[in-house]
Order: C-alpha cells, then structure tokens, then sequence
C-alpha cells in the first residue's frame, strides 16, 4: 500500500516539474491540444487485463469522474486475480489529472487501497488507460458511459463478441462469435467459434439462455450477468451498442483463469461474399507453442471468394518480424458462412510457400469492423479488422493518442515480462524527425516497475497510402529520451494505417512482443 | 501484490444457483477439447501421442534464457546423451515452487516440436522427485501464470 503511496506522490511530482518547464531531464510542457480535467466527466466503463505479479489479471468497471480532478465514490471493478479470485470491489473518492495533450493520471481507491493509472484521451468520450503502480502491468480502454442504456431492454438487438485469456485449466483461449439479446434473453441462433489450446471448436450454435441487471450495481453501473452454453459473463455496459465482458470462473477454475473482452452491437454485416469486397487490416495478440505471438496484416478481398495483396507481420519473442508474403502465395480465399445467416462469421486462409499456411475465423459488427481470431496451425490468438482506406504521410499528420501492449525481455538478466504503454504523439508530415510527444509506461521485466512522462522523438515513415498492399512497409520508430528516470530506449514498429483516425502497429524488435493502436485525437470544444 | 490478496472476505455464493450451474469448468473445458480433438479440429503442433519421458540429471539449468525459445531452459544428461528442454515461463515453476539445480534428477515428459522459430524439445511436464508440474497444455501451448485452486482463491463475487 505504501508503495502506492509513494508511487502517486512521485507522479504528482513529476507533473509538477514538467510544468514548470525546468532542466533538461524534464518534459517540454505538452501542446496545447485543449484537453483538461474537465474533459473527463461522467461514468466511464473500462476494460483492462495484463500481469500482476502472481499471475494474469483482469479487470472491468467503471469510475466516475467530476470533471473537476475528482473521482466520486460509486464506481466497481469486477476483478480476477491468482491471490484474490473473482471480486467485486466498490471503488471510493480518489482523483485524476488530465493535461492539455490527453495524457494524465487516475487513481482508484478500493478497500485494498489506491491503485494508479496512466491515461490518454482520444476524446471527451474516452481514450486509452494503463496501470502505471510499478508492480501490474495492465492496460485496455476507457469509455463514457449511457447510463440511459442501463435495462434488460437497454442492450436489445445483436452483438458480435470477442473474449480472451485462460480457460479454466490455465490453457490460453479465445472465444469470438455473435449473440442477440432481447429483454433478458440470450436468444438462439447465435454461433461462437472457440480457440482453446490450438483446439478449435468449430463454429457452434448458440442456444437460448438469459441475461440479467445485477440488483445493486444495475442500475447505477451497468453491472449484468449473461450466460450462454455453458459460458458465464458479468458486464458492464457502455451503450446500447457495447458491452466489455468478464468470464465468470466456475468452482473448479484454477485460480486466475478467466477470459475478458467486449461485445459490439451489429449492424448490416456482411451476408454473403460479394458483401466482404475490399481491403481490411487486422491486428491480433495471442500465444504459440513457444510463446507470445503479436501479428498485424491486411488483405484485398474481390467479392467472390478470393484475397490478394496479402501483407503480414508475425513477431514472436527472441526473434526478428517474420513479414509474409516470405515465399509464394497460393490457395488464398475467404468465405462468408452462409450456414448462419446474419452471424457475419466468416473465414479467411492463405498459404505462403516458405512460412505455411494461415488461417482466421472473423465475426463482422458491420460491413468495416469486426473481430479475428488466430486459428494457424499452433496458435490462439484474436483482435480486431477493420475496412482499410489508408493514409498518406500528409493525411496522418495529427495527434494521437496511443497504447500498446505485449511482452518485452530484458536483454541483461533474460526475464521477460508484460509491457503496456500509453501515450500521446504527434506526426508531422516532415520526410523526417516527424514525431513528437510523451507517454507513461510498465516495464515489469527485472521488476523495473513503471515509468512516467518519457518525452519521444522519432520518425514515421508511410510508404504510399499506407496500406501495406504493395508489400513496401510504413515504418516507425520511437525513441524514449529517458526522462524522469525512464530507461532510455528505442522501439520499431512495422505500421499498417486502417484510416486517418486509427493505426496498427507491431514490434520488430528482437526482444520484444508487443502491438497495439494509435487513435487519432478529437479536441475538445 | 497484497492489493488483491485481503479481499477474499468478499467472498459469498453470490451467483445465482441457476447460472453457477451453467458455468464451465475445468472439466467441461477440458472435456470440450478433448471432444474437439477427436473431432480432428486439432491444429497444434504438439502431439500428445508422441510424447517422450527423459530421465537424468540437470547439466545446467538457466532460469531466463534469451535461446530460443526464450524462457527457462534446462540440459538434460540423459543416458544417450544431452538434451535442452524448453520449460516455457520460469515465473511458472516459482509459482509452484519447483527449485531445479545442477546435479538433480529430473524427468521431462515432452517431445520435439518444429515451429517456425526452429525445430526445440518442449516439455509438458516437469518432475523432481514427486512433484511434478505442468507447464504446456496437452497441446503444446504454454500454459498461463495461474496457480491451483484454493478454497478463498476462487471467490464468487460480482453479479447477484
């Protein structure tokens, strides 16, 4: 509990310097991009997962926040940790700061004590959190809550869902597929595909079962329970069109297991394969025989079954970005599963003469995103597609917000261990020295802990429209000065742009296993 | 991480009877598997049925090694010769306080597995003396940082 203490105290600190614009080692004061503590305000539902230090975390709830630099008593976690197993806990009065560039500091305080939090604003409606104690490296998302949305009738229609984590044996799993709720019931004619192991379940229907209000945390959190073949969730919802989910562990679970994720509603997904036509990048996280596996890619699709200008980046740990087409492709094809009309399901394969054969299963919400899952041969793995438009160097000059996550060793002692970070940036359209910006980070191998107010510097560089479809990769590289005691550092990332407001990226570096996202930033008015 | 640790006084038969009982468990989810690996939807790379037992003595054993595949290695001195067997996460045989020195018997339950970083002897099962821990699953893949149920450990809380 100290620890913490003394954590948030050296944070306040450390803000305070910053701003005084003082030595060297201190950060520039950040742009002014307008965001400040009242641009948090209201109830915000976050997800999160990562390590603690015995183990996998995960973690959904909500705060709330007073626009002012106040957190209000009211909000809950529900967590699953090894030493604590599956809790709910009720959040206390604590605070927050948000500075001008998004970036800034929560603390939520429970019985257990006060716990800190890293963030970055994308908008006043959200941005991305990371656990920034020193001691659990987690890091997901955050988002302003409808509380209107908060009845059995609230969250109607259908939903596309992607969970993950550990089964109840401790086996990495992935759970991804489409459900329809409808006051209080799970209906039938859903489906889910299962990646338990590199054991596939294959596609699965869904039979009716019920979804309810928790009677105390309903109401005013959003708390609720659904249950579907033999699968149990409690979760909070954000809207009428998402939820974030948490499994609830059976009686023999070992201790820790769960999966987490979040549901979408869905809206005109694709039914049929001329509906699946154009490019789509996608970005997944997920584990292999020999470890953590980060991947990042897109594809053309033509309408009728076949995929083209196929780009992939597969990281695993110890190891340079194995970066595909390698060989010859052959045998690529997709297909809209037209066995469950409406579900969205489809799959998408292809076969590089040199690295094998890639396979995914995908859920659409709609005609451009959806969620995918791993299913190559030895992997469990899943995240997000999107319809890719690119983005020029010029068109991604902007700000945004940022946060990755993965795993990183320690090439002094070998521990490898979670990372998660989460920043701000800008991208000028200079041909160089084009970024800019800050970020709070986890570095948990050899029990670094976390570090805060890093200032960046570095280059993107976007090949064309950014797409990655002529097999020419968007680069970037970041370099962490090393200010307020943060290691010095230097990380590269292969880029894919989906759009203007949103990027891929995936680590290249050797000792590294980490992707994640870059969003472009909304100022508020 | 005593954050978590005190907080098992939350815990309640707070689900209710009707959803508790529909939960997976460690059965059903391992019984799901098995199902789907009868039904040849299996594409790990691991093949439980080609498993090997090695039985020796620890040569050397590296708590954290950048080798590939990166994590806990041990060489094993086997009566035909050496072997490194990947042990997946050391933080894994901490967990279960499982000490490997130089010198120890060991028995490695495992097999050779190619993947696209090289062809390594992965173990499934670790044992010294009689205890013996589990760090893949039954196909392969390393298994998460989770540790045996406990009685507080696995409290259920949340929606009522």
């Amino acid at each position: 509990m100290k620890r913490y203490a003394l954590l948030l105290t050296l944070f306040v600190a450390g803000f305070g310097v910053a701003c005084s614009g003082g030595g060297s080692s201190t950060l520039p004061p950040p742009p002014p991009l307008g965001f400040s503590n009242s641009s948090l305000k209201g109830q915000y539902a976050f997800p999160m997962s990562g390590q603690a230090p015995d183990g996998f975390i995960a973690r959904i709830g909500t705060f709330i926040a007073d626009g002012n630099g106040g957190i209000t008593a009211g909000g809950i976690e529900v967590v699953s940790t090894f030493s604590g197993g599956f809790q709910l806990l009720n959040f206390n009065a604590s605070t927050y700061q948000v500075n001008s560039d998004g970036r800034g500091a929560i603390n939520l305080t429970n019985i257990t004590g006060t716990i800190s939090f890293s963030i970055t604003m994308t908008s006043t409606s959200g941005g991305f959190i990371c656990e920034t104690d020193g001691v659990t490296g987690t890091s997901g998302t955050l988002q302003l809550q409808d509380t209107s949305a908060f009845t059995l009738n609230g969250i109607n229609g259908p939903f596309v869902f992607d969970t993950s984590g550990l089964d109840p044996n401790g086996v990495p799993d992935s759970i991804v597929g489409q459900f329809t709720l409808n006051a209080g019931t799970v209906q039938a004619g859903g489906v889910f595909d299962e990646n338990d192991g590199a054991v596939a379940s294959g596609p699965t229907a869904i039979t009716a079962n019920s979804y309810f209000l928790d009677t105390t945390n309903g109401a005013t959190n959003g708390l609720g329970q659904l249950s579907f073949n033999g699968f149990v969730y409690d979760f909070i919802i954000v809207n009428s069109k998402k939820i974030f989910m948490i499994e609830v562990p059976g009686q023999t679970a070992l201790a820790g297991t769960t999966t987490i994720g979040a549901a979408n509603g869905q809206v005109a997904a694709p039914a049929a394969n001329p509906a699946f036509n154009g490019n789509f990048a996608y970005l997944i996280a997920g584990a292999s025989a020999t470890g953590s596996n980060e991947k990042a890619g897109r594809f053309t699709t033509n309408g009728s079954g076949g995929i083209s200008a196929i780009a992939l980046d597969d990281k695993r740990l110890g190891s340079s970005i194995t970066q595909i087409p390698s060989g010859t492709i052959s045998n690529a094809s997709y297909n809209i599963d037209t066995n469950f009309p409406g579900s969205g399901r489809g799959t998408v394969t292809f076969t590089d003469s040199s690295k094998g054969t890639f396979s995914f299963i995908f859920y659409m919400s709609s005609a451009n995103q959806g969620v995918i899952q791993d299913n190559s041969a030895g992997l469990v793995g899943d995240g997000v597609i999107m319809a890719q438009t690119g983005g020029s160097q010029s068109a991604v000059a902007s700000d945004y917000a940022f946060n990755w996550s993965g795993i990183s060793t320690n090439t002094t002692n070998g521990v490898s261990a979670e990372e998660d970070f989460v920043g701000h940036v800008k991208f000028t359209s200079a041909a160089s020295n084009n970024v800019t910006g800050a970020m709070d980070f986890s570095e948990l191998n050899s029990n670094q802990g976390a570090f805060h107010d890093s200032a960046l510097t570095g280059g993107l560089t976007i090949n064309g429209d950014g797409t990655n479809s002529s097999g020419s990769r968007s680069g970037l590289t970041v370099t962490a000065a090393g200010t307020n005691g943060a290691p010095s550092n230097t990380l590269k990332f292969t880029v894919y742009v989906v759009n203007p407001t949103t990027i891929f990226v995936v680590s290249q570096d050797t000792d590294r296993v980490t992707g994640g996202t870059f969003t472009k930033q909304v100022t508020p008015p | 991480m005593a954050v978590f640790a005190s907080v098992g006084l939350l815990a309640g038969a707070f689900l209710l009877a009707s959803t508790a009982s529909a939960q997976r468990t460690a059965e059903s989810a391992a019984a799901a598997q098995s199902k789907a690996i009868a039904e040849g939807r299996n594409h790990s790379l691991y093949d439980a049925s080609k498993e090997v037992s090695l039985q020796g003595t620890v040569a050397k054993f590296t708590e954290n090694s950048t080798d590939l595949p990166v994590g806990a290695h041990v060489l094993v001195q086997t009566s035909s010769g050496q072997v490194d067997v990947h042990l997946g996460n050391p933080r894994l045989l901490k967990l279960n306080n499982m000490t490997i020195s130089q010198g120890a018997n060991i028995r490695i339950v495992g097999e050779p597995v190619s993947t696209n970083q090289g062809t390594f002897f992965l173990a499934r099962l670790v044992q010294q003396g009689t205890q013996v821990v589990a760090v893949r699953s039954t196909t392969g893949i390393p298994l998460g940082l989770v540790g045996p149920r406990t009685s507080a450990s696995n409290s259920q809380a949340g929606v009522r």
